[in-house]
């Protein structure tokens, strides 16, 4: 039963992604009606696979590799609802839609077992810490994508597509980054509650510190040194990269305290 | 005098000393922490000798780190002296900044104050001691002596535990050879922080008592340590790190004293509180919760 309302996200964010693009070739006001619809579709789908996946793990569904990016995906779709109307994301509904599509398949490769929640991870930090991560990171995500279609789209062909391009990805980081704070320093609360040491330079900590410093030069630069544009988006793309690291990378590449993720 | 406050002022000053600590971070992640020297010929051969000798191997505990750590507190407190003139235009950036010093603070005082080691407890043998330090152990005196008084586990009643219950007994490792009140590890060798070690696939439950005895031998205190479940005494808290899960006759405990803590966590609440003001002063014109309900509504 669960398994299909997995099934049925895939199918309403790849299908929403197929009918924007159709839209974008035919102008057909009906297909973007449609597609947008099917979004929605997915999103609620993917919204009812947490909650059972919830209620049958009896844990907050963010524990290991899998649960960790549906969950981080379902954020990124949640932030693109949030903030769709007011910062006019509709730049970004074609790569959301695509991207949450292959995401989700990549994801049922992965190992799906439910898993029982070992001791160390036993904790109410783990719902405000892994959530406030994966809002900051779903915003930052969108803020990638529009940095990078900032970069491809050069602003000389269309400069008003370049500007709104440019101030969204500021902005998206701007709304990110407190999510970014709340997941770093509860983890550091947690770590002590739970190991005895706020802080023990752990490959999977100093990066997530690493990519926090990243932000906030970033942030530095742009409100303080009027960094716009180009410069701005290439450092945008190199946190983005950090968060990525931080992320899949550490797991794979090194054995700390983060191995269950 | 009046340059050196104003290079610490200058952003550009601040973005170098940023950018500096982001490389060391990622350098630390990227060479083995805080292991013996030989290793370090073997992987990188003569290479290794020269990462050992500038500390880029135990590079959060440096020279380098620690200088710039210094510099970059003295940035944050000449920028947020700055901030103070108009400090209602930059309230969050004013408070992030304060929490930020803050931080450092408490983790200095940690640093030279703090104390944070293992004690040992086989059952029927009584501690006054603890090994501290990360490399290089040695030991600290308790101003009372702690013994294990009686280890049990329990399963906890959920369907999931049972299915994978068997494949357990052989990932758990055996406790490190015992000397009488003495634990020797590797040196160099990091410590597992988990109170559970990976790999553990079980939901168990594991509960031990604890006594303490001033040094004349009363009792005076009974305390109940579970995994995550720490307990605090006399200044120290202790933490279930390690476990005999065969025998129930052998538990390690992680002994802590932060006196820095109280800061740091102060400053965690500053750096939030001024994240948050910083976006909403931000988006003035669109303020978040309408921003929301805009949203929310078809």
């Amino acid at each position: 039963m669960n398994l299909s309302f997995f099934n049925l996200a895939l199918a309403g964010y790849l299908l929403a992604g197929i009918f924007y693009f159709i839209q974008n070739i035919f102008r057909k006001k009906l297909f973007a009606k449609f597609a947008a619809l099917l979004l929605l579709l997915g999103f609620t789908f993917h919204t009812l696979y947490i909650i059972i996946r919830w209620r049958e793990a009896g844990h907050f569904p963010a524990v290991g590799m899998y649960e960790a990016l549906v969950f981080s995906l379902w954020a990124v779709a949640l932030v693109y609802f949030i903030l769709k109307k007011a910062y006019q994301l509709e730049f970004l509904k074609i790569p959301l839609s695509l991207l949450a599509a292959i995401g989700l398949a990549y994801a049922s490769t992965l190992d799906q077992s439910l898993k029982p929640l070992m001791p160390a991870l036993k904790s109410n930090w783990l719902v405000i810490h892994v959530s406030s991560y994966c809002l900051s990171y779903g915003a930052l995500l969108l803020s990638f994508i529009s940095s990078a279609m900032y970069l491809f789209f050069s602003p000389k062909k269309n400069a008003s597509t370049a500007d709104k391009l440019d101030s969204l990805s500021y902005k998206l980081v701007l709304f990110a980054f407190p999510f970014l704070t709340l997941g770093l320093t509860t983890g550091a609360v947690w770590a002590k509650k739970a190991w005895g040491n706020y802080w023990s330079w752990d490959p999977k900590e100093t990066f997530a510190l690493t990519t926090w410093l990243i932000y906030a030069l970033y942030l530095h630069l742009r409100l303080t040194k009027n960094w716009q544009g180009r410069k701005s988006a290439l450092l945008n793309l190199i946190g983005f990269f950090c968060v990525l690291f931080t992320f899949f990378g550490v797991n794979y590449l090194f054995k700390g305290l983060h191995s269950y993720l | 005098m009046v340059s050196v406050v104003e290079l610490l002022a200058s952003v550009k000053f601040a973005v170098t000393l940023l950018v500096l600590i982001i490389l060391f971070c990622v350098s630390g992640t990227i060479i083995p922490q805080g292991l013996d020297s030989s290793h370090y010929s073997r992987i990188y051969g003569p290479a290794g000798d020269i990462l050992f000798k500038l500390e880029l191997t135990d590079v959060y505990h440096s020279p380098w780190f620690i200088g710039l750590l210094s510099t970059l507190w003295l940035s944050l407190l000449v920028c947020a002296k700055g901030r103070l003139r108009s400090w209602k235009k930059q309230t969050g950036s004013l408070l992030t900044h304060l929490g930020l010093l803050i931080i450092l603070l408490g983790a200095l005082i940690n640093t030279l104050l703090g104390e944070s080691g293992f004690v040992s407890l086989p059952k029927g043998d009584d501690q006054a001691i603890f090994l501290a330090g990360n490399s290089g152990y040695r030991f600290k005196k308790l101003s009372f002596r702690a013994a294990l008084d009686e280890l049990s586990v329990s399963q906890e009643g959920n369907g999931l535990a049972l299915n994978i219950a068997k494949a357990i007994n052989q990932t758990y490792p055996s406790p490190p050879p015992l000397v009488k009140g003495r634990i020797s590890y590797p040196q160099g060798q990091n410590k597992n922080r988990l109170t559970c070690p990976v790999g553990e696939k079980q939901i168990r439950t594991i509960q031990g008592r604890i006594n303490f005895f001033d040094i004349g031998g009363r009792i005076i205190a009974v305390k109940t340590i579970k995994i995550n479940q720490p307990f605090s005494f006399k200044g120290y808290t202790f933490y279930l790190e390690n476990y005999e899960l065969k025998y129930l006759n052998w538990v390690e405990l992680k002994v802590t004293n932060d006196p820095g803590i109280p800061l740091v966590y102060a400053g965690f609440i500053f750096l939030n509180l001024g994240a948050i003001a910083i976006v909403i002063t931000k988006n003035k014109n669109k303020p978040l919760t309408k921003l929301l309900l805009t949203n929310l509504l078809p």
